[in-house]
């Protein structure tokens, strides 16, 4: 028995190897292997989603006991199968279920024999899912249903709640203020004439390549002894927001500066002459214009601040004012004294939220925003 | 006649009061900070006391001679190139899968890749921290149905690739966006002619798109070397509060003996001279990047 179960590997390997071969050779199918890395792919990255939701739902004793959840289940697959169908040997119908999809894929549309392929690969798959559906049938999800007390926790005891506002309250204040003095700056260069203007917009640009880690010391010991009164950079959330809002400004300005320059320059003229002051044709004819630009800089300028992690560790040191991540990365760092992995993983579901959605609504915007940066520019 | 016209739209004084905000927090920020760090990287400076000494190249000849300093520049090399090898590979093959007419599940596939890179690294490393856990990750367990035994993913000869494994997971999707947009900008008669030519899928992509979106590959490539040379996040929170020396990487290194300093003797001088020279690492490679993809105009 033991014997034969050291073999799977190698069997498995060689099956592996050679069912690429066989899609590689039959034409029709060559771009199998693609459609199997893509499932694999998205597959995976739905598993390790779905796997932390669920995690948050866990008793921190179910934690310790099966951390990989109904996943680590799934290593019950062979034994299941063997006390369903009475043979252990799993893999072996396995084998045949790459070979009938590349000729199922290979026979000609609408003929018999492709229905017949298909029919029997179904029945191939529902053969390997009912051991499948045994074990998560068999499993105790009752242990991962504990979301409502987990999350009230993570906020509370673990202080996740504070570091959501705070979270909420540094990306809102950076964004704002790098969308209004970008696009401020951004209208001056795209519109106004000047001399030096080339100039200043190529060092604007350039300066998206200054790496942070080199203006972090410099700037530990400028936010430390600057105060305004009683106001003092380090340690305080209007200090990062600024901060913030000061390294999101040269790709504002960048994306914004392309923006404005594709608006007609007709209507400030036409406004001018009206009477309009030049403030005036800024604020209310060409920002109200130049929405569509300042929303893409908007979402990329939050999406960034959201997550940025290295300043907020350096800046700030008071727990009260940490942001998600660093407060999210001092848990992860205390699991070894206490260990509470729900709240944990509570936290990394409230990280993930406002990204997600914001994803899942702009995506359009958002691919186009990086498009515009890499391909034109 | 022009310059009364531009002094209705705007003119000096319009100029200051729009420019003036951007301009302060810019220099206040950026430019301040980045000329005062060749400052600091040659001062003997605790960052605590407000005196620091003028020591010149001292910080510099240092590190010339630490052995750490110089493993984790190794490491992040490694980062750089084997990182950068897997990230392209499979941000070409998805770029090239997603632009095929026939391709099902588009957005979703889309989605589900790019969405990964909208995750801070701190969520991506707690995540894969446990997915890569010896006993009970999700990794091993899946491993062991397949070949009886599990991998040590963290422990010091694997702990590089981990990290390369979770950033290409986590970063292929924003590469694989932009090779994309390169890829939908070429005419799409020119691919078909190829095609009818009876160029074999890899001939045309190997002689017909890689050469047409050479300016995009260029400007993913240096956005890879920007990003990747000044790897932290990851590295950090994967590994906890001490990064070993064998996952060490020139921006954790410089982090710990700048702020982290498990003794309190704090050296932002020798930090910032780390940060100046990985800097110069990075404009050679991205100068010698744009010297080998030659002019960047493309005519067609």
């Amino acid at each position: 028995m033991n014997a034969m179960k050291a073999q799977i590997p190698m069997l498995l390997w060689i099956y592996c190897a050679l069912s690429i071969l066989l899609l590689l050779a039959v034409r029709r199918t060559r771009h199998y292997p693609l459609y199997i890395l893509k499932s694999v792919w998205i597959g995976f990255t739905v598993l390790a989603f779905v796997w932390v939701v669920l995690m948050s739902g866990a008793t921190n004793q179910e934690f310790a006991l099966r951390p990989a959840s109904v996943f680590g289940e799934l290593s019950e697959y062979p034994y299941t199968f063997r006390s369903l169908y009475g043979f252990h040997s799993w893999y072996l119908p396995l084998l045949l279920w790459l070979p009938l999809w590349s000729w199922a894929g290979k026979a000609e549309r609408g003929s018999r024999l492709r229905k017949g392929l298909w029919v029997a690969l179904g029945a191939l798959t529902l053969f390997f899912l009912v051991p499948l559906l045994l074990i998560f049938k068999r499993f105790d999800w009752s242990a991962y249903s504990h979301f409502g007390e987990n999350y009230a926790h993570a906020w509370r005891v673990a202080r996740m709640g504070d570091y959501f506002f705070n979270s909420i309250l540094v990306s809102a204040c950076a964004v704002g203020l790098s969308t209004i003095v970008g696009s401020m700056a951004a209208y001056a260069l795209a519109r106004l004439p000047f001399r030096g203007r080339e100039a200043l917009i190529a060092a604007l640009v350039g300066s998206m390549a200054i790496p942070g880690f080199l203006l972090v010391v410099p700037l530990y010991v400028m936010m430390r002894s600057w105060s305004v009164g009683n106001f003092s950079f380090m340690d305080s959330r209007v200090g990062l927001s600024i901060l913030y809002a000061a390294t999101s400004l040269p790709f504002t300005i960048f994306l914004l500066t392309a923006f404005f320059r594709s608006l007609p320059s007709e209507l400030a003229e036409a406004a001018a002459l009206d009477g309009a002051t030049p403030l005036q044709i800024f604020s209310q004819i060409y920002f109200p214009l130049a929405a569509p630009g300042l929303a893409t800089a908007a979402i990329f300028n939050f999406l960034g601040v959201w997550n940025e992690y290295n300043f907020a560790l350096v800046f700030v040191t008071n727990p009260e004012f940490r942001t998600l991540p660093v407060g999210l990365y001092n848990l992860q760092v205390s699991q070894q004294y206490a260990v509470n992995w729900p709240a944990l993983f509570a936290g990394i579901v409230l990280l993930c939220l406002p990204t997600f959605a914001i994803f899942v609504a702009l995506q359009e915007k958002i691919v186009a925003g990086l498009t515009v940066g890499g391909v034109k520019g | 006649m022009a310059s009364t016209r531009s002094n209705l739209i705007g003119g000096p004084g319009t100029l200051a009061v729009l420019l003036s905000p951007a301009l302060v927090l810019f220099t206040l920020f950026l430019v301040w900070p980045a000329l005062n760090a060749l400052l600091v990287s040659m001062s003997s400076w605790t960052g605590f006391s407000p005196e620091s000494k003028f020591t010149g190249l001292e910080n510099y000849a240092n590190l010339a001679g630490d052995a750490r300093f110089w493993k984790s520049l190794k490491n992040t090399f490694y980062f750089v190139i084997v990182g950068g090898i897997g990230h392209f590979f499979f941000a070409f093959l998805f770029a090239v899968a997603l632009h095929r007419p026939g391709f099902k599940g588009k957005k979703v596939f889309q989605t589900m890749i790019f969405f990964p890179s909208f995750v801070s690294a701190v969520g991506v490393a707690i995540l894969w921290a446990r997915l890569y856990d010896y006993n009970d990750g999700l990794l091993n367990r899946v491993l062991r149905i397949f070949s009886g035994q599990g991998v040590n993913w963290l422990a010091s000869e694997n702990a590089m690739d981990a990290i390369v494994i979770a950033s290409i997971w986590a970063g292929v999707g924003g590469q694989m966006v932009l090779l994309l947009a390169g890829m939908k900008r070429i005419p799409s008669d020119i691919l078909e002619a190829a095609r009818i030519d009876g160029a074999s899928e890899w001939q045309v992509f190997r002689h017909v798109t890689l050469p047409m979106m050479k300016d995009v590959t260029y400007v993913a490539l240096s956005l890879w070397l920007i990003g990747s040379m000044q790897v932290f996040g990851l590295v950090q929170a994967l590994a906890g509060p001490g990064v070993p020396v064998d996952m060490e990487t020139v921006s954790t290194y410089q982090y710990a003996i700048s702020f982290n300093a498990r003794d309190n003797i704090y050296m932002m001088g020798r930090g910032t001279a780390m940060a100046v020279a990985l800097v110069l690492c990075i404009v050679l490679m991205v100068g010698a990047l744009r010297l080998a993809f030659g002019k960047r105009e493309l005519e067609y």
